[in-house]
């Protein structure tokens, strides 16, 4: 045990070392933390954020070790996942993509939707910029039909415009780095669009591992963390974002 | 007019007394819950050495760390400060984790219905920090699991607090259940 403490204590001090390099070069990442898309948990500034199947509740943590219960919003049904982005929040439902503004971040506050035309699917949304992805699977207990890519306009963030859907076999997670956009698609593997017309991603390859599936993605700072099956697989993303390289493999 | 309104005002009455024939049926497949006393040792949040990943949940990162749900039970800490050779480096327990955030070294999680805060910063005295209960009602075990077929009914056995904190639902024949979801 007292072994265990002492990795700990020594890698924990070179995690805080290796973060002030990472927060003085230029990306900042790893200073603020990140979570996966499908996440029901996640925090912007001083606030945790918490969906469940029919709301959102607000958590002050200002101060670390006490959180303060600051409101409940009721969103919709069947809600899922919840991705921050700037000063929104991106939730999904299984058939609605929800923005919400912290202008007042004790209150988020509803700036627009968009319906899915697929109806029941398990859909994870995350947003750069002007515009916002989420993945439709509609497959198992996520409904049935064809699961797809939506790409939304959020200029107008009261009312995103549907401007493209892509075709995917059995979509989980997704992320974006850059000008790559990384799609989980279970046992088909990890799918890399390019989206420097952010509009109309253009697929570019596919990472597939023999008896591996992907599940849902972080990139992060010059990392990507791939969750699979039995573990996770590091790639570095640094070089060429659409070119995920491989770091290492995490199993269970 | 006044006769058409009283039989207007009658059916929803009639529906109301079918309501009992309809659904609560005798010797119906559902779960009844499995109780424990010790809520103390449910609610303890203590680290221990790393462990093997049985089923993984959720992911979260901040520097060079990786936080990994094992649903229902803990946390799995993974440094990968070198991302050619990452390291497991230990596991937190947290009964009926299923979510978590980190932010400045506080992990944010739940604990059954409860909102907990473990403070990491401190490695040798990794543990509990803040609590706040029964935020999450639905991470608990206050319901058995929901059907695949969202419009099939799920019957169950009404919980009863005071037989303690409920750690499971099994499977069982129960006659005339009075709760259902």
């Amino acid at each position: 045990m007292k072994t265990l403490y002492h990795l700990i204590a020594i890698v924990a001090l070179s995690a805080l070392i290796s973060c002030s390099k990472e927060m003085a070069s230029a990306n900042g990442a790893a200073s603020v933390g990140a979570g996966g898309s499908t996440a029901r948990f996640t925090i912007a500034g001083n606030y945790l954020y918490v969906v469940d199947n029919l709301s959102l509740k607000a958590f002050d943590i200002s101060t670390n070790n006490s959180p303060i219960y600051k409101s409940k919003t009721d969103i919709g049904i069947n809600i899922e996942t919840i991705f921050p982005y700037q000063d929104k929040l991106f939730i999904g439902s299984t058939s609605t993509m929800y923005i919400y503004s912290l202008t007042d971040p004790s209150r988020p506050e509803l700036l627009g939707k968009a319906m899915y035309t697929i109806r029941m699917s398990c859909d994870p949304v995350v947003a750069k910029d002007s515009v916002a992805y989420a993945t439709l699977r509609a497959s198992g207990p996520c409904g049935g039909g064809q699961s797809a890519l939506v790409v939304y306009n959020i200029k107008n963030i009261s009312s995103p415009q549907l401007m493209r859907t892509v075709s995917l076999f059995n979509p989980y997670g997704l992320g974006i780095k850059s000008n790559a956009l990384y799609v989980c698609e279970g046992n088909s593997g990890l799918w890399i669009y390019n989206t420097t017309n952010a509009y109309d991603p253009v697929f570019v390859s596919n990472i597939n591992v023999t008896g591996t599936s992907f599940y849902d993605v972080i990139p992060y700072g010059n990392i990507l963390i791939a969750q699979v099956n039995d573990g996770f697989i590091l790639y570095d993303i640094g070089t060429n974002p659409l070119q995920p390289t491989f770091l290492s493999r995490i199993s269970n | 007019m006044r006769k058409n309104l009283t039989i207007f005002l009658l059916i929803p009455i009639l529906f109301f007394a079918c309501t009992p024939y309809e659904t609560t049926p005798n010797n119906v497949e559902g779960y009844a819950p499995v109780y424990s006393q010790d809520v103390s040792t449910l609610k303890t949040i203590k680290a221990g050495p790393a462990r093997t990943t049985v089923n993984g949940g959720k992911v979260y990162t901040v520097g060079n760390l990786l936080f990994q749900v094992e649903q229902d039970s803990g946390i799995h800490v993974i440094n990968y400060a070198n991302p050619s050779s990452p390291q497991k480096l230990g596991f937190i327990r947290s009964f009926m984790c299923k979510e978590l955030a980190v932010k400045n070294g506080f992990i944010y999680t739940n604990n059954l219905s409860d909102l907990v805060v473990i403070d990491i910063n401190n490695i040798s005295n990794v543990g509990e920090v803040g609590r706040t209960p029964d935020v999450f009602p639905d991470l608990g075990l206050q319901y058995p699991p929901k059907s695949s077929n969202q419009f099939e009914r799920v019957y169950f056995e009404c919980p009863d607090p005071k037989k303690g904190v409920i750690v499971a639902w099994k499977k069982q024949t129960i006659n005339k259940p009075k709760c259902w979801r």
